[in-house]
C-alpha cells in the first residue's frame, strides 16, 4: 500500500508519514496538489491520498476534482486531512468526491480508524498488502 | 454593531481549544498549563511568532508567539526527534506555522457564515499583528510561555469577553 | 498535587493488568494529566483519589479509559457493529413484526459513543413505521449528563466516525458537534451502578456490556451475569468484549460465533435459569 501525503508544512507531512509508516505504508510527500498530480501523472500510484485544504499553487479541494476527473485515478481513495472543519466544507470535499475527512488536530489513532473504515487495514491493523511484502 | 469587529471565540473557549490542539499534535507531552492575568502580563521575550488571517464575514487574525525553547521543543516533538536534536533550516517557522494554521482554523470554525483562511506566516521577529486584541490565552509550558492573540484591524468596535 | 511513587505504580500496575498496555513510571506527567480531571470530578486531591481505587470497581474502570486511547471511538472494535447490522437487527426484523419496536441497552455507556453508534444504524437499518429505544447507562453521573447533551469535541468526532455519517447526523456548535435531535430523543440515559440491584429497566433484546466485567472481581462478575439473563429476551443477545467472552461462560449462556466476534444468548427462557443442563456450544450463524 501506497499513501500519498499532500501538505504545504513539511512538519505535517513528517507526522502523517510517520503515522502511515508505521500502519506498513510506503509514503511519498508532496507541498501542493499540483506536486502531487505531476508525481502521479509520473507514474506514481498511491492506494490512498491524504490532502490538506489550504495550500499554496494548488489547493486541496481542487486536486480533489482533478483526480475525479480522470478515470485512471478513479481506484485511488482521496481523504482530507486539514483544519478547515465547518460542515460545509466536509459536504464540499465528499460532494467532490473524497472518500474521508479528517480535521486537524488529530491523534495516531484516528487516523489508523479512518484508513480503517475505508478498508485499507487489515484486521491486525496493518495496511492490507504489508504482510504479503513481510 | 457588525459582525467584523466582534471576537469569535471568549478566552475560555479559546484556552480550550488550544490545549486539546496541543495535545493532539503533542501525543505524549505534558499539557500546556493556563495562565491567568497577572502572571501572563508580561510580554514574552524574543519570540518565535506565526499568525493566519481570516477573511470572510468576519475578518482578523490569529497569531501565536512562543518562548523559542518551547518552539524549539514543539518543532523537535511533531518532527519525532529527541529533545535538542539538530533541526534544518526552516524547521521551526515551519513547524510554528502549522501551529497557528491549525489554531487558526478552529478559531475560524466558532464564525458564523464562511470565511476562508490564509497561510501561515512565521518568524523570528517576526511584526507585530496590526489591529485591536480582542481575545487572548496564556499558557506555559515546562515553565516557557505560550500565547494566542486574536486580532480584529483596529477600528470602532465591541467585543464579547475580551480577555 | 502530584502523584507519590506508590501510586503511580499502582495505576501503571492497573493499566498492563487490564489492556497490556504498560505506562512507564516516567512517564507519571502523563498519568497525572489524565487523571486529575477525574480527582478533580471527585473533589479529592490526586492521591487520595488514587487510594481510593482499590475499593472501586466502576472508577477503576474509568482510570483506565482516561489512560488507554481507545475510549472514545464510535463504532469502537467495528467488528460488534457490523454483527449487528448483519446478524442481530435482520433476527429482530423478523422476530418483533407484531411490535415493531427493538430496545437495547448500552451498560457502562461512558460518553454515549457506543448508544448514538447504534442510533445511527437503527436510522439507517430499520424500516419505516419501526421504532428504537436505547437505554444508556453509566455509574457517572457526568458521563449520564454528556450522554443527554450529545455534544462531542473535535477530536473525539475524528475517532472513526465517518464523515458521511458526520455530515448527515451532527451540526456544528461552537467548538463541538451536536448529534441531531432525532438521534438523541432515541437514547435515554440514566445512572446506574452495575454492581448494585439493577433498577426496572424492562427486557432488552440487545445488551451491550463490553470490557466492564473485567473490572469486577469473580463473584461480582457472577452475580452480574445472573441478574442480566432476565433482563434479556429469550431470544436477545449480550455482547461483552472481546477478552470477556470466553470466562464469562455458564450453563445459562450459549455461545454464538459469527464472523469474528461471539455473543451471548440466554440458554433457554429466563424462568429456567439453573434447569439448563448444556455446555456452552458454538452454533452457526442463524441471521440472513
Amino acid at each position: 500500500m501506497h499513501a500519498l501525503i499532500i501538505d504545504d508544512s513539511r512538519t505535517m507531512r513528517s507526522i502523517l508519514s510517520r503515522i502511515v509508516a508505521d500502519l506498513g505504508f510506503a509514503a511519498t510527500e508532496a507541498g501542493h496538489g499540483q506536486e502531487a498530480l505531476d508525481l502521479m501523472a509520473g507514474g506514481l500510484q498511491p492506494d490512498v491520498c491524504l490532502i490538506d485544504w489550504n495550500m499554496p499553487v494548488m489547493d486541496g479541494y481542487t486536486f480533489v476534482t482533478k483526480v475525479r476527473a480522470e478515470k485512471r485515478w478513479r481506484r485511488i481513495t482521496l481523504m482530507m486531512v486539514t483544519t478547515e472543519s465547518s460542515h460545509s466544507h466536509v459536504v464540499r470535499a465528499l460532494a467532490a468526491g473524497a472518500h474521508e475527512y479528517v480535521i486537524k488536530p488529530f491523534t495516531a489513532d484516528a487516523i489508523a480508524a479512518k484508513l480503517r473504515l475505508l478498508g485499507l487495514l487489515d484486521p491486525s491493523g496493518s495496511a492490507l498488502d504489508a504482510g504479503a511484502l513481510a | 454593531m457588525t459582525a467584523g469587529t466582534v471576537s469569535p471565540t471568549t478566552g475560555e473557549e479559546l484556552a480550550a481549544l488550544v490545549e486539546e490542539i496541543w495535545v493532539s499534535l503533542l501525543s505524549d507531552s505534558e499539557p500546556l498549563v493556563p495562565m491567568y492575568d497577572a502572571e501572563a502580563a508580561a510580554p514574552l521575550t524574543d519570540p518565535w511568532s506565526a499568525q493566519v488571517t481570516i477573511d470572510g464575514d468576519w475578518h482578523g487574525t490569529v497569531r501565536v508567539d512562543l518562548d523559542a525553547p518551547l518552539a524549539e521543543a514543539l518543532t523537535a516533538r511533531m518532527l519525532g526527534r529527541r529533545p535538542g536534536a539538530p533541526l534544518v533550516e526552516g524547521a521551526l517557522e515551519d513547524a510554528v506555522g502549522e501551529l497557528a494554521n491549525v489554531i487558526g482554523g478552529n478559531v475560524k470554525s466558532l464564525l458564523p457564515g464562511e470565511g476562508s483562511l490564509s497561510l501561515p506566516v512565521a518568524g523570528r521577529p517576526l511584526p507585530a499583528a496590526s489591529g485591536e486584541t480582542v481575545c487572548r490565552t496564556d499558557h506555559s509550558w515546562d515553565e516557557h510561555r505560550l500565547s494566542v492573540l486574536v486580532l480584529t484591524p483596529a477600528e470602532p468596535h465591541q467585543t464579547r469577553e475580551p480577555r | 498535587m502530584s502523584l507519590s511513587e506508590t501510586s503511580l505504580r499502582y495505576v501503571a500496575e492497573l493499566v498492563h493488568s487490564r489492556t497490556s498496555i504498560r505506562f512507564d513510571v516516567d512517564k507519571g506527567y502523563l498519568i497525572q494529566a489524565r487523571l486529575m480531571p477525574l480527582a478533580r470530578q471527585a473533589g479529592v486531591d490526586l492521591d487520595v483519589y488514587v487510594q481510593r481505587l482499590a475499593g472501586d470497581a466502576e472508577e477503576r474502570r474509568r482510570v483506565v479509559d482516561a489512560l488507554t486511547i481507545n475510549e472514545t471511538s464510535w463504532f469502537r472494535d467495528t467488528e460488534p457493529f457490523r454483527a449487528f447490522t448483519d446478524v442481530m437487527l435482520p433476527h429482530l426484523l423478523a422476530e418483533r413484526t407484531i411490535t415493531q419496536r427493538i430496545r437495547i441497552w448500552s451498560a457502562a455507556s461512558s460518553s454515549g459513543q457506543e448508544a448514538y453508534s447504534l442510533a445511527i444504524l437503527c436510522d439507517e437499518h430499520l424500516p419505516p413505521g419501526w421504532t428504537v429505544e436505547i437505554v444508556a447507562t453509566d455509574v457517572s453521573e457526568t458521563m449520564v449528563e454528556r450522554v443527554r447533551r450529545g455534544r462531542y469535541g473535535q477530536v473525539e468526532m475524528n475517532r472513526g466516525m465517518p464523515a458521511g455519517t458526520l455530515v448527515k447526523h451532527f451540526t456544528r456548535v461552537g467548538t463541538e458537534w451536536e448529534i441531531s435531535a432525532p438521534l438523541r430523543s432515541v437514547v435515554r440515559a440514566r445512572h446506574l451502578n452495575l454492581a448494585d440491584p439493577f433498577p426496572e429497566l424492562g427486557r432488552f433484546d440487545v445488551v451491550l456490556l463490553r470490557n466492564v466485567l473485567i473490572y469486577f472481581d469473580p463473584s461480582t462478575r457472577a452475580d452480574i451475569m445472573r441478574r442480566l439473563h432476565p433482563r434479556l429476551a429469550d431470544d436477545g443477545y449480550l455482547l461483552l468484549g472481546a477478552a470477556e467472552t470466553a470466562t464469562e461462560s455458564s450453563e445459562h449462556w450459549r455461545l454464538e460465533r459469527h464472523g469474528r466476534i461471539s455473543v451471548h444468548r440466554p440458554a433457554g427462557p429466563a424462568q429456567l435459569v439453573g434447569a439448563a443442563p448444556t455446555v456452552p456450544t458454538t452454533t452457526a450463524t442463524t441471521g440472513g
